[in-house]
């Protein structure tokens, strides 16, 4: 497979469960895992993407893409969540969302490329 | 590099299990959601007593849904009363500790004071026969989920029933 498409596909399949954190925090009133879960969560996601395209540069252009697919799937998913089920005060609290969101996503990724990184070291991918 | 099964396995595990979590939180979001839509309000006259300087009633609050939620309390209603359209004032039941009652499966039941002083006194005696007691105002529903309390304000409107006539 071409290098190019690879990275495409890997950005996509990694988005999907960046999305479900993302949106977990989304609805963090409604919490099963605590938020340092999900954090330690995204660093092992960073972890077992690297492995899984067993290749470390690839890797962290995988996360950069799937983070950045994902985060804007999530302005989207969770405007039409508030914006269906939600009433006055909960769609003023979207556009507070909104703005915390690009904050949550970039921790969400720097804990990621934290993975990634331990991935480097531990496994020593060239 | 060949795409191998093996090496991703750890990545789906991590996003299965990060998809459960989402799975429950929706869950419980819904649960809360229909739990509120289907709840109905019901405030009815159980008793009144007449003093020289008040009038003292004793009314039923009733909560009934049509699903049950694990943890919902009732923490205070705010009711604005009128009889026809005299006004009988604004009270505000919080019982003890900030808490009316809790939920025992579906239901809530609760009987509570309200007194009426003054020119609410006067008009609820001269309305009393001839006209029907109305109440509009909130309940505070409380529900427990994950380690939040979560409040919610609902509205209620309706015509206070009188027991046993």
């Amino acid at each position: 497979m071409r290098s190019k498409t690879r990275i495409l596909l890997w950005s996509l399949i990694f988005s999907v469960p960046f999305l479900f954190m993302e949106l977990s925090i989304l609805l963090s009133p409604f919490e099963f895992f605590p938020t340092w879960l999900l954090y330690l969560l995204s660093m092992m996601l960073g972890f077992a993407v690297v492995i899984a395209v067993s290749d470390f540069k690839i890797g962290a252009f995988v996360t950069v893409i799937g983070a950045v697919i994902a985060t804007i799937a999530y302005f989207w998913a969770g405007k039409v969540v508030l914006q269906t089920f939600g009433s006055m005060p909960s769609l003023m609290a979207t556009n507070l969302t909104s703005s915390s969101i690009v904050i949550t996503a970039s921790s969400l990724y720097v804990l990621a490329v934290l993975g990634n990184l331990i991935a480097l070291l531990v496994l020593g991918f060239e | 590099m060949n795409f191998s099964f093996k090496r991703t396995i750890f990545f789906l595990i991590i996003a299965f299990v990060l998809f459960a979590n989402l799975a429950i939180q929706i869950a419980r979001f819904n649960s809360l959601t229909t739990f509120l839509r289907g709840l109905r309000v019901d405030i009815s006259l159980v008793e009144f007593s007449t003093s020289t300087t008040s009038v003292d009633m004793k009314i039923r609050l009733k909560g009934e849904s049509s699903v049950m939620q694990k943890g919902a309390y009732v923490s205070g209603v705010q009711l604005f009363l009128k009889i026809g359209f005299a006004d009988l004032g604004y009270h505000r039941i919080v019982g003890n500790g900030g808490m009316i009652g809790r939920f025992k499966g579906k239901t809530f039941s609760s009987i509570e004071n309200v007194k009426l002083t003054g020119y609410e006194m006067k008009n609820f005696e001269t309305n009393f026969e001839k006209m029907p007691l109305r109440y509009s105002g909130y309940m505070i529903i409380h529900t427990l989920s994950g380690g939040h309390d979560l409040r919610s304000v609902m509205p209620i409107e309706g015509i206070i029933g009188r027991e046993g006539s």
